[in-house]
């Protein structure tokens, strides 16, 4: 009897390390030589979009078609991260991924889901960093590997009112956190009870993507040393928050609570938007913000900028990060698959074509020079925040963006009072950090 | 002699071979049960028991999904209970919604259920009415409740025409989980309609005949009512806990409507609840043994809940047929 239930155990032990998932048959990539002909295939590749977005993404993918006749690529819409790392490891992946953001970037990277493009390219002749600005190329990598290649991205900047700058005697946008603070507080008017009638900017970290202020270049702070987070011991984090902090108290932290509670967050992709309408004078606010002024027919006379930092070498830095795109290593035809991830993500036609269409920075030098996105004066600034050498995403770890969320909720806290002592309070955070990385 | 000893090895025979043929017999019929059961006895394996021997065993590995399972031992129940800020986080929000918002909704339905049960005229279109919310699709009800309770919405405008200070429901942390609990007493039609089927089952005569004794309206309903219902008050009770445990979906709907980049608990963590956090942790994070974990946990608090209310029930629960 006993001898049975240790045969039962052992059997459900194997088929429990038995079902645990694996990456198998990863096969080595060759790019196909010029000229090389390729029997037709049909590939799928799975992307985040949908929509408007995934119909334009359809008609760059027509267009590798008509330059690669054998070449088909079936979109999937609408796939998460969390989908294609499933695909990959049960066996089942799609020929080609597309990743909303560089979290999970490190963790494809780090595990060997997806290959090194770096290598890849330079077989086939290319050098990535002659064709990618570094501070984009480094979004795509980890620990020196190059596993996705950045397909479009973000940039984050300032985007200012002109008319309340000229009506307020400020002739250009701040280029420090002290400039911020100080334009900021000359454009705030109130109402007779002493609510905030318009807010020259709203430095919470809750409000829009304020919450970005203290995740990017404006602090310039490191995010890990030495494989340990640095929230403690880089100052710059100490600096930053007192900062923050010190302007919401002096504005009053409950009247700007009641007047991002009035606004409404759900209000930001909307023409209701707090910038769009004129009430606030200043955001921080990603490239994407153009096309929303233009398409919501915002009557307001905007300028874009970089975002001021606390230390003036960083200015026209900013955070960046956009969509990636690759392929996984168990890809059944990687050489196919190579040649549709370098077509979208190197073609300056393709690159040129979908960043027109979709309004986000183009990620080549050539592109960066040749497109019509990028000749537009209001994207100028993106453009140049992309070239900028300084601009960074936060340091990528294989635990995704539990870092970012963790001390997002800090700053959170701290904003509200609750935490007397910063350094105490950022030591704490840097031990669950650590916790948490460890864990992935 | 030689008759008695041919005759008793035949008898031996005959004996052994009617156990066998019973046996056979058994085995045949423990065979067939098992036929017929095996439907549900693959499905109970592939379904139920894998699953939960699986994740069981995750629960002692660092699993993210992007390679095999690492034996950690306690590790992740370590994390859970010393390094994990947003664990008691959302361990205090859950308890606050299984003790204040559970009650509070039971309450609310027994006090419809109870207005139902005395309506004369238009009683099955008050019942529509009441239950009517609980068919609303759970995103829908997020955004009309998004909208219903901005800082500028109606709710906060029929408050300021009372001058009753306005909340920032879903901007002001101390203020989001009872702009959620709103919500969850908005669409109590399931426990409502559970407890008004009860409260006409009560028998009439047990009020005429109190009230001869002189019995009024809240003798009755402490003396009657609460006991006659009481079976189905513990089942409210008893599937609320379980249900206040494993809240997600509208706490999930709501914080991805109001923060910036979608991020669970907004604000400041005040809607991050168990089952938010352990999502977050399996399908953001890909922490798949950790995730695990935290469910075993939740799986043992509930467990622990269920057990101490069924150990309590003789006490305050009122079968009348026993």
């Amino acid at each position: 009897m006993i001898r049975s239930r240790l045969a039962i155990l052992l059997v459900m032990a194997l088929v429990l390390l038995g079902c645990s998932a694996r990456i198998t048959n990863s096969k080595p990539i060759v790019p196909l030589r010029p000229g090389q002909t390729h029997a037709p295939t049909t590939l799928t590749m799975w992307s985040f979009h949908t929509g408007p977005e995934a119909k334009q993404v359809q008609n760059v993918l027509d267009r590798l078609h008509k330059a690669y006749p054998w070449l088909t690529v079936r979109l999937v819409q609408g796939k998460t991260d969390f989908d294609v790392l499933q695909g990959i490891y049960s066996g089942h992946p799609p020929d080609i991924a597309v990743l909303a953001g560089p979290a999970n970037v490190a963790k494809f990277c780090d595990t060997g889901g997806m290959p090194d493009l770096g290598t890849v390219a330079q077989k086939d002749g290319i050098d990535l960093a002659k064709i990618i600005p570094p501070a984009v190329l480094k979004t795509a990598s980890y620990k020196g590997k190059t596993c996705v290649l950045p397909w479009l991205t973000d940039a984050y900047g300032l985007y200012y009112n002109k008319t309340m700058f000229k009506k307020a005697g400020i002739s250009h946008p701040p280029r420090s956190l002290a400039e911020l603070e100080a334009d900021g507080k000359k454009l705030t008017t109130y109402n007779a009870d002493g609510s905030i009638k318009v807010a020259g900017f709203v430095p919470l970290s809750s409000f829009y993507h304020s919450g970005h202020l203290d995740q990017g270049p404006a602090f310039g702070a490191d995010w890990y040393k030495n494989g340990k987070s640095a929230m403690a011991t880089d100052p710059r984090w100490a600096e930053g928050l007192t900062w923050q902090r010190n302007y919401e108290r002096s504005v009053g932290y409950g009247k700007l609570q009641q007047f991002a509670g009035k606004i409404g967050q759900d209000s930001e992709y909307t023409p209701a938007n707090a910038f769009e309408t004129g009430q606030v004078a200043m955001i921080l606010d990603g490239e994407w913000r153009v096309g929303y002024l233009n398409s919501d027919k915002s009557k307001v006379d905007y300028g874009t900028a970089p975002f001021p930092t606390l230390d003036p070498a960083n200015y026209g830095s900013g955070q960046i990060g956009g969509t990636m795109i690759s392929m996984p290593s168990t890809a059944k035809d990687p050489a196919a698959s190579w040649v549709a991830v370098k077509y979208l993500a190197l073609n300056t036609g393709a690159l040129n074509q979908i960043a027109d269409t979709l309004q986000n920075v183009p990620t080549t030098y050539e592109s960066l020079k040749t497109s019509a996105y990028s000749k537009e004066p209001p994207n100028r600034a993106f453009v140049k925040i992309l070239e900028d050498p300084k601009s960074v995403w936060k340091q990528p770890v294989p635990a995704g963006q539990v870092d970012g969320d963790l001390q997002g909720l800090f700053v959170q806290q701290y904003e509200a009072g609750s935490g007397k002592n910063l350094k105490q309070g950022l030591a704490k955070l840097a031990k669950n950090i650590d916790s948490q990385v460890a864990v992935g | 002699m030689s008759a008695i000893t041919t005759r008793l090895p035949a008898a031996a025979a005959s004996t052994a071979s009617a156990q066998q043929r019973k046996a056979r017999a058994n085995r045949r019929r423990r065979l067939t049960v098992l036929a017929f059961m095996s439907p549900w006895i693959i499905g109970f394996c592939a379904f139920v028991a894998y699953p939960m021997l699986a994740s069981l065993y995750f629960s002692f590995t660092s699993y993210n999904l992007s390679s095999s399972p690492k034996w950690v031992g306690l590790s992740n129940y370590r994390l859970a209970f010393g390094h994990d800020p947003i664990f008691w986080t959302a361990v205090r929000n859950t308890v606050w919604l299984v003790c204040i918002a559970v009650p509070i909704k039971i309450l609310i339905a027994l006090g419809i259920g109870l207005f139902l049960v005395r309506v004369k005229r238009g009683s099955s279109f008050y019942r529509t009415i009441a239950y009517l919310p609980a068919m609303v699709p759970v995103v829908a009800a997020g955004l009309a409740f998004t909208y219903l309770l901005n800082a500028d919405g109606p709710l906060n405008r029929i408050l300021g025409f009372f001058h009753i200070p306005k909340p920032l429901w879903f901007t002001d942390p101390s203020w989001a989980k009872p702009g959620l609990s709103l919500m969850m007493f908005w669409a109590v039609g399931n426990t409502m309609v559970i407890l008004l089927s009860s409260l006409l089952e009560v028998p009439k005569d047990l009020y005429e005949a109190s009230s001869i004794d002189g019995a009024g309206p809240l003798r009755q309903f402490r003396r009657i009512t609460i006991p006659m219902i009481s079976p189905v008050l513990y089942f409210a009770l008893l599937t609320g806990i379980i249900d206040g445990f494993q809240y997600f979906s509208q706490a999930y709907v709501i914080s991805k409507t109001i923060s910036p980049d979608g991020i669970l608990g907004a604000p400041n963590n005040s809607t991050m609840f168990y089952g938010t956090w352990l999502y977050q942790q399996g399908y953001s994070y890909f922490n798949m043994g950790y995730a695990a974990a935290l469910s075993w946990v939740l799986f043992i608090a509930i467990l622990a809940v269920t057990l101490v209310l069924v150990r309590t029930q003789r006490r305050w629960v009122y079968y009348s047929g026993s």
